[in-house]
């Protein structure tokens, strides 16, 4: 089983080759470290402050990722996963990958893959942006100083960690409905509109019901904005109860179809 | 090992309630033969290859390749199948070699093999362009190289000269022969182009409005259009030549100002001449009707 998956995961990757997706991910991460680099430049005079008070990379930090987990990280998901799906049904493969010896189980979790790693990709340029937009300054600007502030590596890790997790659910629908739907407006239309639900829905009680803004919850959480006492359980739970549901359910739609052409 | 590799017994499917696109099928190619798989527009020709590549749900009916089941050996039987279905599956982002390495990986074979084939179909010079770039006949080409990759025991080719010039036509004729020949290939080919069907199957079958109108080898349809050949006879006196015709116990009629004879083969031919002409008539033309694959598709699929 685990030879056919990385081969079809092999498969799959070399398919992505010239396509969209690295520039996608790349102008994605980068739009908001390009802002900061740029709000950091415009304030420099901030910069020594922070830096004398060693609070220069966790202020850097929380200020990014607002837009970040709110914004940025939800719409990236839904245009990442539309993207990767549909090179099949816009080169017309699908019948060339379903008369391919593979089981039904090893293309959809060798496709699945495929969109985590693009996702973990994000996430690497997005932090590799904003140490950039942190750390650059203090080349460019002399009043900025020297980033004298330590990096708080693990807690910025953590905090990763807990947005690559609340990320999954918007995944799971996404895939389910770029799987399903050869017409790349349903998943994408879906997915705004659940995004723009989940916004208005965010300050109220009922802002876990819609996945599409876990990370946006985490976030205000996180900066003491919401309490996050409404929630049934937390957030890393319902990720991934989410997730693991709508992936299943996915598979379950996805194995029984009956025209795989 | 199974004398068919492709055996479907009672095969039938509906797109909707109202809709019997197939009724009843019963492929049977033999392993080891040149298959061509005829029928018009909407005959039920690529419902039937989607079905045998497990690319449809079977309804109603079996399926088995190489003598297996293919709902219960799905995956290990397509190991053994080179497909392509309609319109070429190619990555049109893609190099040639990029198209044939997605393909690679996942059937396991080796690497050297993308060269092999890209030399065996001649598009070895096509570098880096984009399979989006190329002409159909060389799309056509591709997709013939992804069903090849992996030397496969069954080949399933819907339409390959589609889109191909005569030179190419000539050129995957004689690819498909050399591998049914030295290999022993088994392939299965759906065309329209009946002309270069009857030059290259052993066996054919046809299809119209979703039932099978005939299977067999190719001699069998040749032999079926000597029993129920024809002839016309065009003579200086037809009407005479008809009663003549009649009097001796032929199957006759007078179509368009000529005699047509039912059921003659070319020796009786011969004899029908001999027999007018020493009746005193003047044999002005004796045309044998619909001895060719063309013929007898239209009279299979008009009955």
């Amino acid at each position: 089983m685990l030879p056919a998956f990385f081969s079809s995961f092999q498969s799959e990757r070399i398919k992505l080759r010239r396509s969209l997706l690295g520039w996608l991910i790349l102008c994605g991460g980068s739009f908001v470290p390009a802002i900061m680099l740029a709000v950091r430049i415009r304030r420099q005079q901030q910069l020594p402050a922070w830096h004398r008070l060693g609070i220069f990379w966790e202020k850097h930090w929380t200020e990014s990722w607002e837009s970040l987990s709110i914004m940025i990280l939800p719409l990236m998901v839904v245009l990442l996963t539309t993207l990767i799906l549909q090179v099949e049904y816009r080169n017309n493969t699908w019948k060339q990958v379903h008369a391919s010896p593979q089981t039904w189980g090893t293309i959809f979790s060798a496709k699945l893959a495929v969109v985590l790693l693009a996702l973990l990709e994000l996430f690497v340029v997005i932090n590799l942006g904003l140490y950039l937009a942190g750390a650059l300054p203090s080349l460019l600007v002399s009043a900025g100083g020297t980033t004298s502030s330590p990096i708080p590596w693990l807690r910025l890790l953590g905090r990763n960690a807990h947005y690559f997790i609340e990320c999954l659910p918007i995944v799971a629908i996404q895939f389910m409905l770029a799987l399903r739907f050869r017409n790349f407006l349903v998943p994408v239309g879906v997915g705004v509109a659940g995004w723009i639900l989940s916004l208005v829905l965010i300050d109220t009680d009922y802002n876990f019901l819609i996945p599409y803004n876990y990370t946006g919850i985490d976030y205000l959480i996180s900066t003491a904005h919401r309490s996050g006492q409404n929630l049934p359980a937390s957030l890393w739970v319902l990720a991934c109860g989410s997730f693991a549901v709508l992936t299943l359910a996915s598979y379950a739609l996805y194995s029984r179809q009956a025209d795989k052409g | 090992m199974s004398e068919f590799a492709i055996e479907t017994i009672g095969l039938s499917h509906r797109f909707t309630p109202a809709d019997a696109v197939l009724q009843g099928i019963h492929l049977q190619v033999p392993a080891g033969s040149l298959y061509g798989f005829l029928g018009p527009n909407g005959a039920g020709k690529t419902t039937t290859l989607r079905l045998v590549l497990g690319l449809l749900r079977c309804q109603e009916g079996s399926i088995r390749v190489f003598g297996e089941p293919l709902e219960s050996q799905r995956v290990a039987l397509l190991r053994r199948i080179g497909s392509s279905i309609e319109s070429p599956s190619l990555y049109a982002h893609l190099s040639a070699a990029e198209n044939l390495a997605v393909w690679q990986r996942v059937f396991g074979c080796p690497a050297r093999r993308v060269g092999e084939v890209l030399h065996q179909v001649g598009l070895s010079g096509t570098g880096g362009k984009a399979a989006g770039q190329f002409s159909l006949g060389m799309k056509q080409r591709l997709g013939l190289a992804v069903a090849l990759l992996h030397q496969p025991e069954l080949l399933i080719l819907d339409e390959p000269t589609n889109g191909l010039d005569p030179h190419g036509i000539l050129e995957m004729r004689d690819l498909l022969l050399q591998l049914n020949r030295d290999h022993g290939t088994t392939i299965l080919v759906s065309s329209h182009l009946l002309s270069e069907v009857e030059r290259l199957v052993t066996h054919v079958g046809i299809i119209s409005r979703g039932r099978l109108k005939f299977q067999g080898p190719l001699a069998s349809l040749a032999e079926r259009q000597q029993a129920l050949g024809r002839l016309t006879v065009h003579t200086s006196d037809n009407p005479g030549a008809f009663e003549l015709l009649i009097g001796t116990g032929r199957s006759a009629c007078l179509e368009q100002g000529r005699v047509l004879v039912q059921g003659v083969s070319p020796i009786e031919a011969g004899a029908i001449n001999q027999q007018l002409v020493a009746s005193g008539f003047t044999v002005l033309e004796l045309t044998p009707v619909g001895r060719d694959l063309e013929h007898q598709f239209f009279d299979l699929i008009g009955n």
